[in-house]
Parts: structure tokens; C-alpha cells; sequence
């Protein structure tokens, strides 16, 4: 199993208050999840707490990754291990330019394999050579992260920092918003084009249209920081139609 | 002159610093008994006096003076500091400090310059360089400073207050020579005044070579007294960088410099104002720096060292269409002191000015910046601009800002902005959640934000070499790990 998260509960750090509420969810290798929810159901932080951000706690619980803890790993350390998350809100980091920065990054994960860091030049030819997939306008690359980009930008830039550290667990939080349906189909072929048996995705969307294009071999809702009904596809059409009413009813009901 | 000094008696000071006040006093009057029979200098003796009696009469500042709240000069007292020894007769002064080439490695961009290097203000010809690219339209003078120094305070007060809305040529009254607490440092350059160095060029004539002025100090306890003038013909252009530097670690050194920049209709001057001084040294600065029509004026100055350092420029843009950029990158770390201060007056109309001031504050450092534009009544259409940006990294770090303008013309574009924060940690999980490490990933966004003033730099080699070398400094952030500690 890539991924095991068994009854995680965590709250935010300053405060206190609960949000994940005893979470389930295990995603075997070259799967791909749907995670879909109303607002405010946590999704964000499931995606969050995954990814180490330490504005949340975790108070019970636990979220095996390839067989390690991965809770007892610093942010840094669960990015060169493969866990990848693409941010509802990319953040602009100011003149850092993007090259350099994804430079740093692809040689973080190189390391962590054993593998030589790229030169100026290696990697030149390693961010062209994914830049077409994703059609990333190459003067992107020479901005500074983020500042000034588009909302669609910044997604399709996520998108194409993904495809460079190619990671093994791939969470995407809300990639599709935002995105004109060109930009939409852009994301969708970025992602069938890094499928593979050993990778997995865990795909946070609201929407039906980019999950027509990835086809989720499992679609879970995620609701009061629970997984409160798992699926197929067929679950993301039913949802299309009646909502979340009719779910979250016989989640209380049934309790 | 002891009868005078008996005339004013000092205000109720601390004794340390009438001790410093007092040391000054004699090193002013060990130079005036040397020179009591020479001739020549009999005017340069009486300006010293005079400057003595304004000290004498103003004190030091204390921190209930507006303009020295946040810049205290207690550090400044814990030691007594006299005159930097010269050498006897003609010695080279880089022989007598024992220094070879060696030494000056750190401090070599790599490109051509003409590098004029003093150690302890005295200036090494051994040192120096490229002194052959010199020829008859470019003059460089060390003389005796009453032969150069034509200036008094009444002069560099020109520099200084729009007041009543006119000033410069256009005001009536002269300004006033009276002794200032805001000047003090102004009055011991004048007591301690001995040599000075002149830099002229001619006018149309464009300097191929940048000019590299390198202030080596090496004594401890010393006090370099430094004067400096450029005067640049009209539609003359050259860059210089100044650096200032200290060779011991140990050795507590005390610059005190007053440059004034001169530059007639259309010139173009550049400089970058680079100090790396010891953390046990303390820098004083004064910058004036009088603009006649269309003449560009631009600073870069780089804070990265010192104890204690306070740096004042005065621009004055005195003709139609004049322009100056001014620029402060600071790094401040342990103990430190960084002050930077800028008076920009817009005295003409069509001069636009731009200011881009950056601090980056960790450990207990604390930055202090004044920022003030004055706009004339007869400036119209002026376009000024003043940013100051600050990044504090630690709990204890501090920044005090505060940025004027003062306004007397209607049809302008004025605008001044500060902001002070830490670094956002979403920009830090960014990149954490990339395989950036924390402290990388703080370093990298730490750098861009520090030298992006860089950017305006048009000398490419010099530009990428103070990246490269600000860059390798700031690998170190040495206390980033102890700082998160603190913070967690
Ligand atoms: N740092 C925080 N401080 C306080 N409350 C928080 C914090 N982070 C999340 N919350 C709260 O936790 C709940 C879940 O938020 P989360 O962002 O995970 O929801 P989401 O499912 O992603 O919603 P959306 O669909 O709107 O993106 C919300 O009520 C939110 O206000
Ligand atoms: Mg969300």
C-alpha cells in the first residue's frame, strides 16, 4: 500500500479546534482517488496534513507512506520522499525565479535518490523536455514563482512541478478550479501522461468535468472531517445530481 | 585656542563621553600645534578651531534628539578613540601596517579599475593600480585639505530644509553656519581635517574604467577621518565603488567620512557605497551631493558590517530634468547598528528621484531608516519616489522607519511607502513541500528579497559580482537554526 491513513484526527495547531475527525483512506500504487466534499469539510487540511504544513496538529491516529511514518517526517523530507502536493492557492515567492527554484527542488529529490544534482544546462534541457505536455509558455520558467502569473497559471505551473519531481503520491487540491476548459484538458492530459502503476494521485475537486477526463478508480466524500462514502465513478455522477444532502443525511442518520 | 575651549563649557554629558569629546579635542589641537607655523595652513587651523568650539557647544546627541531616537551612541563611548597614526616622512603606509598585495584579494572586482587604496586613510601607492589609465581629463588629488575643501557648514547646509518653500539659489538668506547636534559628526570631520582627496574630471569626458576607492583599516582604536570630493565637468559620466574594510577582526576602528559630490549640467555619477567594516567598528557617513540640470545621480549602498553605522546623504537636485536613484541594501545581524538616511530635495522642476531601501534584520540587530523628500515651491512636475522594505528575521530583530515628505509645490507625483514583516511561512511550506530544506528555502527567499536593488546596476561584471559575493555571505545566515529555536 503507498498510502495508509487510519482514524486521523487533527486540529489547528493555535486554537485547537478539531477538523479531521477520525480520517480512513488507503490508496495502493498507480491508483487514483477522487476526493470530493462540501466547503469546509476539510479536504484542504487532509491535503495539508499530508503534506506537513505545521499549522495543524495531529492528536490521534496515524498515515503510513510507503511503509514509513510519514507523520514524523519534516515537510522537506516527505517532498524528496515523493509526496507531492499542488495548492489550492499557489504561493508567489518574489524574485525568486521559478528556474532556479525548480532547480533546487529537482536536485532535493535527486539526492534523496542518489542521483547527481543537474547543472544550469542538464536542467535546461530536463524543464524543456516537460514543458511541452503541460504547453508552459517558457517565459514562465524565467519569472519569479508565481508573482504575476494567473490564477490558470499558477495551476498549470503546480501541474508542471509535478511532472518535473515526479512523485509518487500526487495530491491535488483543487487544480481544476479556476481553469478555463482548454487549461482543464491541459491539467487532465498532464495527469494521464504521468500515470503509471507506481504512482497515485489523490484528486480534490468539486467538480465532475476533470474527473470525466482522469477516470478515479475510487471517488470518496469527504465530509466533517470524515470519509463518510467511498465509490466509483457512478458516485461522482449521483452527486452531480442530488448533491450532498442525501449523503450527509444518512451519514447522521446512520450515527 | 585652550582660552576658547574655556569659554563654552560642555553640556551635562556621561563621562565616557566627555572623555571621547574631550580625546577629540586634543587630537584636533595636537594637529593644529603641528601645522602653528606653517603658513599654508593658518586657514585650515582656524576652521579646526572653529568646528571644535561648535562640538564643544552642541555635545553629543543624546536619544531625546528626534533625530537620534533610535540611533544611540552609547556603543560609540565604551572606548576612546584618537587619531589613526600616519607614517613618517614618505613611508608607504601599507609597509609600515606590514600588508602586501595579498590582503587586497577579497576586495578585487574582476574587472579593470583604478584602484586608489588607503590604509588608515593614508593613501598606499604599493597598493594602488591601474593608476596608468589616468590621464589629463581625470585629476586625483590628495593635498592638504584647506587646499581642496573650499566648503564650510554654512555650504553644506545648502543641502539641507526646504523651510520656507524656497531654498538653495532661490533663497534670500544665507543659510546659517550655526552649530548643529545633527551635525555632529559634520564638526569632527571639520576639527580633525588633514588631508583630503579631490576627484575631478573634465567635462564630456566619459570613464571607460570604473574608479575603485579602497579604505583598508587597520589600526585599533583608531579614528579615520576621511573627506572626500568629486566634482564631474558637464556631460562628464564615471562609476566608482567605494569599499571600506577592515583587516583585523579584533581591532575597533571609527570611519568617519564626509564626501560631497559636485556634478554640473548633464553629468552622470554611480556610485556603490560598499562597507564591510568589523563588528567591533563604528562608520559615520555624510554624503552631499549638488545636481544641476539633467545630471543623474545613483547610489547603491551596501551595509553589511560595522558595530554601529549611521549614513547620511543629502541630494540636492538644483536644475530642471536633474534625476537620482538612491539605494540601501542593509544586512543586519548580531549586535548591530545599521542607520541609513536619505534628505532628497527637489529644488528645481522636472527632476525625478527613485529610492529603494532594504533591510534584512536578524539576531538582535536593529535597523533604523529616514527617509525625506522635499519638495520646493519651483518644482514642479517633480516624480519622487521612496520605498523602504524590511525583513525581520527573529523575535528580537528591530526596524524603525520612517519616511517624510514635505511638500510646497501643487502639481507633483510624490509617494513613499515601508512595509516591515517576517517572511511569510506559506512562501517557506512552498517550498518545503518541493524538498527545499526550511533553512534553504529561508535563505533563498531571504537573498531575493535583499539584493533586488542589485537590478539596477548597468555594470554587468560589477553587478554579478556583488550578487556573487552577497550570495556566499548569506549561505551562512549563521544563526537561522539558533533564531527558529527561539521563535518555536
Ligand atoms: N488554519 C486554520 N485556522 C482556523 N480554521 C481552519 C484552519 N484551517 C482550516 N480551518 C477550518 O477547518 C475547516 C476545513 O477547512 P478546509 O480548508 O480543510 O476545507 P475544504 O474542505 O478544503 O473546503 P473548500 O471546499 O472550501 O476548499 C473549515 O471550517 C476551516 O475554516
Ligand atoms: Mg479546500
Amino acid at each position: 500500500m503507498l498510502l495508509n491513513v487510519e482514524n486521523l484526527h487533527a486540529e489547528v495547531a493555535e486554537g485547537g479546534q478539531p477538523i479531521l475527525k477520525g480520517l480512513n483512506l488507503q490508496v495502493e500504487p498507480g491508483e487514483v482517488h477522487a476526493i470530493m466534499g462540501p466547503n469546509g469539510a476539510g479536504k484542504s487540511t487532509l491535503s495539508s496534513v499530508l503534506a506537513g504544513r505545521d499549522d495543524y496538529e495531529v492528536t490521534d491516529g496515524s498515515a503510513q507512506f510507503d511503509g514509513e511514518d510519514l507523520l514524523e517526517m519534516d515537510p522537506e523530507e516527505r517532498a524528496r520522499k515523493g509526496v507531492f502536493l499542488a495548492f489550492q492557492y499557489p504561493v508567489e515567492i518574489p524574485g525568486v525565479s521559478n528556474k532556479l527554484f525548480m532547480q533546487t527542488a529537482v536536485n532535493a529529490v535527486r539526492e534523496e535518490r542518489g542521483q547527481a544534482p543537474l547543472d544550469m544546462f542538464d536542467f535546461d534541457e530536463y524543464a524543456q523536455s516537460k514543458m511541452s505536455t503541460l504547453n508552459m509558455r517558457p517565459d514562465l520558467l524565467e519569472r519569479s514563482v508565481n508573482v504575476g502569473f494567473s490564477g490558470g497559471e499558477k495551476k498549470r505551473n503546480d501541474m508542471y512541478q509535478m511532472a518535473l519531481l515526479e512523485p509518487k503520491l500526487c495530491i491535488m487540491d483543487e487544480t481544476d478550479s479556476g481553469l478555463d476548459i482548454d487549461a482543464l484538458k491541459v491539467v487532465a492530459k498532464g495527469v494521464n501522461a504521468l500515470r503509471s502503476p507506481e504512482r497515485s494521485f489523490l484528486v480534490v475537486t468539486h467538480y465532475q468535468r476533470l474527473l470525466d477526463y482522469i477516470k478515479p478508480d475510487v471517488v470518496h466524500v469527504l465530509y466533517d472531517g470524515k470519509i463518510v462514502k467511498s465509490g466509483g465513478f457512478e458516485l461522482v455522477e449521483k452527486l452531480e445530481n442530488e448533491g450532498y444532502d442525501q449523503i450527509i443525511q444518512s451519514h447522521e442518520t446512520g450515527q | 585656542m585652550t582660552e576658547r575651549n574655556q569659554v563654552t563649557t560642555l553640556p551635562k554629558m556621561p563621562p565616557n563621553a566627555r572623555a571621547l569629546l574631550e580625546a577629540l579635542e586634543q587630537e584636533s589641537q595636537a594637529l593644529n600645534q603641528r601645522d602653528q607655523a606653517d603658513p599654508a595652513r593658518e586657514k585650515l587651523v582656524a576652521r579646526r578651531i572653529a568646528a571644535a568650539e561648535q562640538l564643544r557647544q552642541t555635545g553629543w546627541p543624546t536619544r531625546k534628539h528626534e533625530n537620534w531616537h533610535y540611533t544611540g551612541l552609547t556603543p560609540l563611548f565604551e572606548s576612546s578613540f584618537s587619531l589613526a597614526a600616519t607614517p613618517n616622512n614618505d613611508q608607504d603606509p601599507a609597509d609600515v601596517a606590514g600588508l602586501s598585495d595579498a590582503a587586497l584579494t577579497p576586495y578585487l572586482p574582476p574587472f579593470e579599475t583604478i584602484r586608489l587604496v588607503f590604509v588608515d586613510g593614508v593613501f598606499s601607492e604599493s597598493l594602488s593600480g591601474g593608476l596608468d589609465a589616468i590621464d589629463d581629463d581625470l585629476s586625483i588629488e590628495m593635498a592638504d585639505a584647506d587646499a581642496i575643501q573650499s566648503m564650510t557648514l554654512a555650504d553644506l547646509r545648502r543641502y539641507q530644509g526646504v523651510q520656507d518653500g524656497t531654498r538653495n539659489a532661490a533663497r534670500p538668506v544665507a543659510p546659517s553656519d550655526a552649530p548643529s547636534v545633527d551635525d555632529v559628526f559634520v564638526h569632527i570631520n571639520e576639527m580633525c581635517l588633514d588631508q583630503g582627496l579631490t576627484i575631478r574630471l573634465a567635462p564630456n569626458k566619459v570613464l571607460a574604467r570604473p574608479l575603485q576607492i579602497l579604505q583598508l583599516v587597520t589600526q585599533n582604536d583608531a579614528l579615520v577621518n576621511l573627506r572626500v570630493r568629486f566634482e564631474l565637468g558637464h556631460h562628464a559620466q564615471m562609476s566608482w565603488l567605494n569599499q571600506c574594510a577592515c583587516l583585523d577582526d579584533a581591532a575597533r576602528s571609527w570611519v568617519n567620512r564626509l564626501q560631497q559630490v559636485s556634478l554640473a549640467d548633464g553629468a552622470v555619477a554611480r556610485q556603490v557605497d560598499w562597507q564591510g567594516l568589523n563588528d567591533q567598528s563604528f562608520l559615520s557617513s555624510m554624503t552631499y551631493v549638488d545636481q544641476a540640470p539633467h545630471s543623474q545621480w545613483q547610489n547603491h549602498a551596501l551595509a553589511l558590517g560595522a558595530r554601529w553605522s549611521r549614513q547620511q546623504s543629502y541630494v540636492c537636485l538644483n536644475g530642471e530634468g536633474a534625476d537620482a536613484e538612491q539605494n540601501t541594501l542593509a544586512w543586519v545581524r548580531g549586535q548591530q547598528l545599521t542607520d541609513a538616511r536619505t534628505e532628497t530635495q527637489h529644488g528645481a522642476a522636472h527632476c525625478t528621484s527613485r529610492q529603494l531601501h532594504k533591510f534584512v534584520v536578524q539576531d538582535q540587530g536593529r535597523g533604523v531608516f529616514n527617509g525625506m523628500i522635499g519638495v520646493a515651491k519651483a518644482a514642479q512636475k517633480t516624480d519622487g519616489q521612496m520605498d523602504n522594505k524590511n525583513l525581520l528575521l527573529s523575535p528580537k530583530a528591530k526596524m524603525d522607519t520612517k519616511p517624510q515628505l514635505e511638500i510646497y509645490a501643487d502639481d507633483v507625483a510624490c509617494s513613499h511607502g515601508c512595509a516591515s514583516g517576517e517572511i511569510d511561512a506559506n512562501q517557506i511550506f512552498y517550498a518545503q513541500a518541493r524538498g527545499i530544506k526550511h533553512d534553504e528555502a529561508v535563505r533563498m527567499i531571504t537573498q531575493a528579497f535583499l539584493l533586488e536593488p542589485l537590478e539596477s546596476i548597468a555594470h554587468d561584471s560589477l553587478r554579478q559580482w556583488l550578487h556573487d559575493d552577497l550570495s556566499k555571505r548569506l549561505v551562512a545566515l549563521p544563526s537561522l537554526q539558533h533564531q527558529r529555536d527561539e521563535n518555536a
